[in-house]
């Protein structure tokens, strides 16, 4: 009964990321827009807007790190697997799961950790950038600890995913 | 605990965790996280927060995304098929023909997109089955497709010049210039290759029958190739005109080139919703897996340098008393080693605090020795076991073909491209000339 209520965390968490990473992915749209403007603006007209070479960062930022989770759903992520598929599935999740708990949660939740500090610092005194249009940093900063949170609960989710393959056999 | 100690140890954990399959970019932060920890300490990691937020706010790095979406947007468009099919007939009188017209559009392919898989599998599924029914050898037919579509990474616009870019502080545009004749020097290889082995033998690759040539009058033949050159070719002037006369920058250069593939898609009437909504799915993992690792790497690397440690292991080997070309081809040969085990983001990584060091101890001029770099690296495609070209070939299921057949086919095309690297060596003006002339720099 308690691997039933762990199968549908992980398929809850599952929709959650394939939802987020579907809607940020739209973001390279108004990227790309963006910098066709810019280019119009400055090349053709010769009149260069002062936010767009920021928000184009924002967008550029923000679209990666928010997909991060979205991309370990579906094992976008590199891994070098050509020794440990000589081993059979069994061996493989045994030395995915070694990882996940000596380096990938470790290194999420220092992220997340620190991306919150860094976060509330920013939105704390309000900051800003120094730059002439001097747009807020805040929202920019927040993406850090969201996107280290989406890859938490994606990483449970996989780990969850992992033990009930090898406990029942059974491929989620 | 001694830094030099440190340094080493690093790298031996993460080269253990590197091969147990996990994602790469999990495994260099998880590795920096572990080393900060234990050396530097809980409150260490604010300084790793400005680094990973100065990887979100960089300008250049956006030049990646776009480049992406504009490979993406091309493949959808299916431009390579028109130009492949009139290319064919247009080149199919010759013995090796097809095989030669295979990459042209490869090198024309590779001058719009900036990365690998795209034109390998676009290559295999489109040319492949074409050279096989032609009566092709099948060590030949994979061997081409996999070397010629690897051409992609290497002739700009390419997502790895670009982050090489980034990694070693040079200028964007200098670096993507930089690629322009090794690759085209490559596809002339490749092409000369095909020339002499199909005249000797034709039973590799025989002309195209002359009954089915002559259903297709030749004023049609120029015609499509017109047709499907053309646009591709306005495309190419576009990125790579704007970032070579200075007009725009490599990451502005790659949003219009975003768009005009995208009017591309339209022109060719390829336009379909749901293979737009996949298109932008599928770009935002592919970018995501590239960035990632940067985010990763840029932790690892923030522990490694407060170590001074990679100064440890940069004098170990100079150390050696290789003396300047000794060292500079051990370097390549380290590179062509790394190549069959690990990815060419990975080797980047783990490689370039080091490497780029010890080239300029030794006077090497960095833009010329991070191009060699990037040529290089053209193996790593190649080299089994570990070789995205072939994973791509191999996983396409084409028909007749076996992994011994790609492993056979890879061989002289690895050899062309080790020649490659040799002639670039010793003639370095084909790498530095375009990017000298350049008019914004």
């Amino acid at each position: 009964m308690i691997s039933k209520r762990w199968v549908s965390l992980a398929q809850k968490i599952d929709r959650i990321n394939d939802f987020c990473g579907k809607v940020f992915s739209w973001i390279i749209v108004p990227l790309t827009v963006l910098i066709v403007f810019e280019v119009i603006t400055r090349r053709v007209f010769g009149a260069p807007t002062i936010w767009t070479f920021e928000m184009s960062n924002f967008l550029f930022g923000g679209h990666f790190m928010l997909v991060a989770a979205y991309g370990l759903l579906y094992k976008a992520h590199v891994r070098i697997d050509l020794f440990v598929m000589r081993g059979s599935k069994k061996t493989q999740e045994i030395l995915d799961l070694i990882c996940y708990f000596s380096l990938f949660f470790p290194f999420i939740i220092v992220i997340l950790f620190h991306g919150i500090v860094y976060a509330i610092e920013s939105w704390s005194t309000w900051e800003t950038s120094w730059s002439t249009w001097g747009p807020p940093l805040y929202p920019s900063k927040t993406v850090i600890p969201i996107t280290a949170f989406l890859l938490l609960i994606q990483g449970i989710s996989e780990v969850i995913k992992k033990i009930i393959f090898l406990k029942t056999g059974e491929e989620l | 605990m001694s830094p030099e100690f440190i340094a080493i140890s690093m790298f031996v954990v993460l080269i253990v965790f590197l091969f147990m399959g996990h994602p790469l970019a999990f495994v260099l932060g998880g590795v920096g996280v572990i080393f900060g920890l234990i050396t530097q300490g809980w409150n260490f990691f604010g300084m790793v927060m400005t680094r990973i937020y100065g990887t979100m706010d960089n300008f250049v790095l956006v030049a990646i995304t776009l480049f992406i979406l504009m490979g993406n947007f091309l493949t959808m468009s299916g431009v390579a098929d028109g130009l492949f099919k009139a290319l064919r007939v247009l080149f199919g009188p010759i013995r090796g023909g097809v095989g030669m017209a295979v990459i042209v559009v490869c090198i024309i392919f590779a001058a719009c997109t900036g990365i690998i898989g795209a034109s390998v599998v676009t290559m295999g599924l489109l040319a492949a089955p074409f050279l096989l029914r032609y009566g092709y050898s099948k060590e030949l037919t994979v061997g081409l497709v996999a070397a010629g579509g690897s051409l992609g990474i290497l002739i700009p616009p390419s997502i790895m010049l670009v982050m090489m870019a980034d990694q070693t502080g040079q200028s964007a545009g200098k670096l993507l210039m930089a690629g322009v004749f090794p690759g085209i020097l490559l596809g002339v290889l490749y092409i000369i290759y095909i020339a002499i082995t199909c005249w000797i033998n034709p039973k590799m690759g025989p002309a195209i029958p002359r009954e089915e040539l002559e259903k297709i009058p030749v004023s049609r033949r120029l015609i499509d190739a017109i047709k499907y050159a053309l646009p591709p070719l306005a495309l190419i002037f576009t990125v790579l005109g704007t970032i070579f006369f200075g007009v725009a920058t490599p990451t502005e250069a790659a949003g219009v080139g975003s768009a005009a593939a995208f009017l591309m898609i339209l022109i060719y009437g390829r336009f379909q919703w749901k293979n737009f909504k996949d298109t932008i799915f599928s770009t935002a993992r592919t970018v995501t897996m590239v960035m990632i690792i940067l985010i990763g790497a840029t932790t690892f690397t923030g522990v490694f340098l407060t170590q001074g440690g990679g100064k440890a292991i940069v004098d170990a080997i100079l150390g050696l008393g290789l003396g300047r070309w000794g060292t500079y081809w051990m370097m390549q040969i380290i590179y062509i080693i790394l190549g069959c085990f690990i990815d060419w983001i990975g080797i980047v990584m783990i490689t370039f605090p080091i490497f780029l060091p010890i080239a300029k101890a030794l006077g090497f001029d960095t833009l010329w020795f991070t191009a060699m770099l990037a040529i290089n690296l053209q193996l790593s495609f190649l080299t089994p076991p570990f070789g995205y070209a072939l994973f791509y070939l191999s996983g396409m299921g084409l028909e007749g073909i076996q992994l011994r057949h790609i492993y056979r086919g890879v061989v002289p095309f690895l050899i062309l491209q080790f020649i490659g690297v040799v002639i670039c060596t010793y003639v370095p003006s084909l790498v530095l000339w375009l990017p000298n002339a350049m008019i914004g720099k």
